[in-house]
Parts: structure tokens; sequence; C-alpha cells
């Protein structure tokens, strides 16, 4: 889509940021139907992510901190991840564990939190394990919280 | 959902325990982000409201902002050659007129609007200066260096200013960026939702949470009110 002359291929990132702009401002002041917009936003997404995907592997830079076109290249290792249990290191298994029961014990009690309907009275009581004493308290229900997308699949 | 009920109509003189504004949410999020733009100490500089020295671009952006303002007031801008020269900066005419062209029909200028809601923790007042309301959208003008879509969507003011107006019984149904980089003018436009007015709560709950932690380093006497 060229804008002002300019052509994607050259285009600077403001250019595309402009582009992007009044397309939206369009939709937003009622010129062009927003439904339309974002279908064919989702269309163009699935050519360009396509054409991105299928570019992987075949793509050399002839040099470190190459430019062309407005755009700065260089390669990085993604995906990098990093294993711990390999180490033979007793405090961090012993962390690790920590963290594994901690998320145990945390479904659980969001379960049971999830599971409650309106104010918990909770009654005086001592805590078995430590001996300390909690006091009488009211649980509040859980917030949900959720938003609705529109889910849609191009044919 | 109860907490979004306001305590007062206006909220503007009730009693509150915490005072939030954009700014503040602004930056404690860009800190929880680890934003490479706020430290520690950058935060509480914000926080405490501490004098900082504003870069050129930002000086630049206040001039901007200013000359709008007053051609909205009718004043016509001073042309020097091809450009707008004001508060010692020149701009680009087409620039200027297509930002007040935008925003030459707004009802209220760098209004201070508040609210204070009952929550958990205690009073909240939200307050800040809304740039240009309408009926039924605000705009905020942003002037920035180098522009990229979707800039402002981690922004809180869109959330914070739709929740007053909402609370205050004048609900709008978008809240506008309209940004320039004094090369071009871009518009992102937001649409607030029960989702967004929930999750700002979370994130204000959060910030006074800290704030109540870190208290003894906070000198700025406006965050912690004396409710009744």
């Amino acid at each position: 889509m060229p804008i002002e002359g300019q052509s994607l291929l050259t285009a600077t990132k403001s250019d595309l940021s402009e582009m992007a702009s009044i397309i939206m401002e369009a939709a937003d002041d009622g010129v062009a139907d927003p439904l339309d917009t974002l279908i064919f936003a989702k269309k163009g997404l699935y050519v360009f992510e396509s054409i991105v995907e299928g570019m992987k592997g075949k793509c050399k830079l002839p040099e470190k901190g190459y430019e062309r076109h407005n755009v700065a290249m260089s390669e990085r290792a993604t995906g990098v991840q990093w294993h711990y249990d390999t180490c033979n290191d007793p405090e961090w298994n012993e962390l690790n564990a920590q963290k594994i029961s901690i998320e145990a014990r945390l479904k659980i009690r969001e379960a049971y939190l999830k599971a409650l309907n309106g104010l918990t009275k909770i009654e005086a009581s001592v805590n078995e394990e430590t001996g300390e004493e909690i006091e009488a308290h009211t649980i509040f229900p859980a917030v949900r919280v959720a938003g609705e997308s529109l889910i849609l699949s191009l044919k | 959902m109860e907490i979004l009920q306001a305590l007062t109509k206006d909220g503007q003189d009730a009693p509150y325990d915490f005072a939030v504004t954009p700014t503040i949410l602004n930056a404690f999020n860009r800190y929880m982000r680890n934003d490479d733009d706020e430290s520690w100490e950058s935060l509480f500089k914000i926080i405490n409201g501490d004098k900082r020295d504003l870069p050129d671009v930002v000086l630049k952006g206040i001039q901007f902002e200013s000359l709008i303002n007053k051609m909205i007031d009718g004043c016509e801008p001073e042309v020097i050659g091809d450009m707008i020269s004001y508060g010692g900066y020149q701009f680009k005419p087409d620039v200027v007129y297509r930002v007040h062209d935008k925003l030459m029909a707004c009802q209220t200028k760098q209004e201070k609007i508040s609210v204070v809601i009952p929550s958990h923790l205690g009073f909240i007042k939200l307050h800040g200066v809304l740039d240009y309301g309408y009926p039924k959208m605000i705009t905020d003008l942003k002037t920035t260096e180098v522009y990229k879509c979707n800039k402002y969507i981690k922004n809180t003011q869109h959330q914070i200013y739709s929740l007053i107006r909402k609370l205050k019984g004048n609900p709008v149904d978008s809240f506008k960026y309209l940004v320039t980089d004094f090369e071009k003018v871009y518009q992102e436009t937001y649409v607030p939702t029960e989702k967004m007015f929930k999750n700002l709560l979370f994130n204000v709950f959060q910030l006074i949470n800290f704030l109540v932690l870190y208290k003894d380093y906070i000198t700025n006497t406006k965050i912690f009110g004396k409710a009744a």
C-alpha cells in the first residue's frame, strides 16, 4: 500500500505508524466500518506472518550492523533456556522443591477461594504447625475479570 | 461492581486516604515492568513531585500544547517563512493546523478532575488534569520524539480519566491520544470497558500497597490524605 509516494519496502517506521494510524482513524471516526477494518488487518496479518515464517533460514546478512530500506538487521540467539536441575546444587534443589510445593498449595487454596460465595467469616484459631494465633477475620470472594475478544477464522 | 461506586457525586472535597494520579501510576508500572526508563530513584522523584530537568523535546512539547491552546482561544499563530514560530521553537504549519482542527471543538481544556472511591484499603482519590473534554470523548495531546503504533496502550490516563468521568455521571465512549512527533500526526483511540476499570483498580491497589510499604521514603504530603 503506497502512502505519500512511499512503498511498503522502503517506508520508515514513522511512515508505517502513520499508515496504521490513518486506517484506524477512519474506523474511529466512522468513515470506515470497524469490522471491515479488522478483517482487512487480520488477512494482512495472515499473509505477512506466513511470509516471515517462510523466510526463516533463507536470509543471510552480508555484515554485522547491516541496514537496508530503513531496517537495521542483526543475528542473535533466540529461545535461550538454562537448566539448573543438572547442577547438583543442594540449595537450588531445595528452593525448587519449595517452589513446587508452594505452587501446589496455592492451587489448592485458590480453588477453595474460588468456590466461596460472598463474605466468609473465619473464627479465631491457632496454626497447629507454628502455634501462631490467627485473629478472626473475613475473607472476601475472589474477583473474576474476563474480557471479550472477537475470534476471526479465515476461510 | 460495588467498588466502582463514587463516594460523593463530585468527589472534590471528600476525605481520602490515598491520592493517585496517572503520572504516579504510570511510573510505578514502568518500574514494575523493569522498564529501562524508570529506576527506583526516578520513581520516587515522581512520587514525591521533585523537580526534574526536562529534555528539550519535552519543553518543545509544552510550547506546542500552549500554542494549540492559544489557537483554540482564537489567536492566530505567527508564521515566519515556512514555519510557525512560538515559544522559541519552530513548528510545521500542517502539523499545527491538523492538531488544532482536531481539538478546536473541545468543550473543556486542562480541566482538573477527581473522584474518591471507597475500597478495602481505604478511600482512594483518583485525580489529574484532563487535556481536552468533549460530551462523549476525551482527547489527550501527546508530543514525542519517536512514535510507534500503540505507544500509549499501557498508559493509565485513558483508564483513570474514563473512570472518573463515568463515576461523575458523564461517561465517555472513547479516549483518544492525539500524538505528534512534530513531523506527522497519529491517533490512538481506546474504548473504556468494565474489564479495563476492574484491572485499573487492581493496579491502583498494587500501587497503594507499595506506597504503604515504602511510606518512609515519601515526602509528598499529598499522597496520603486524612480521611475522616
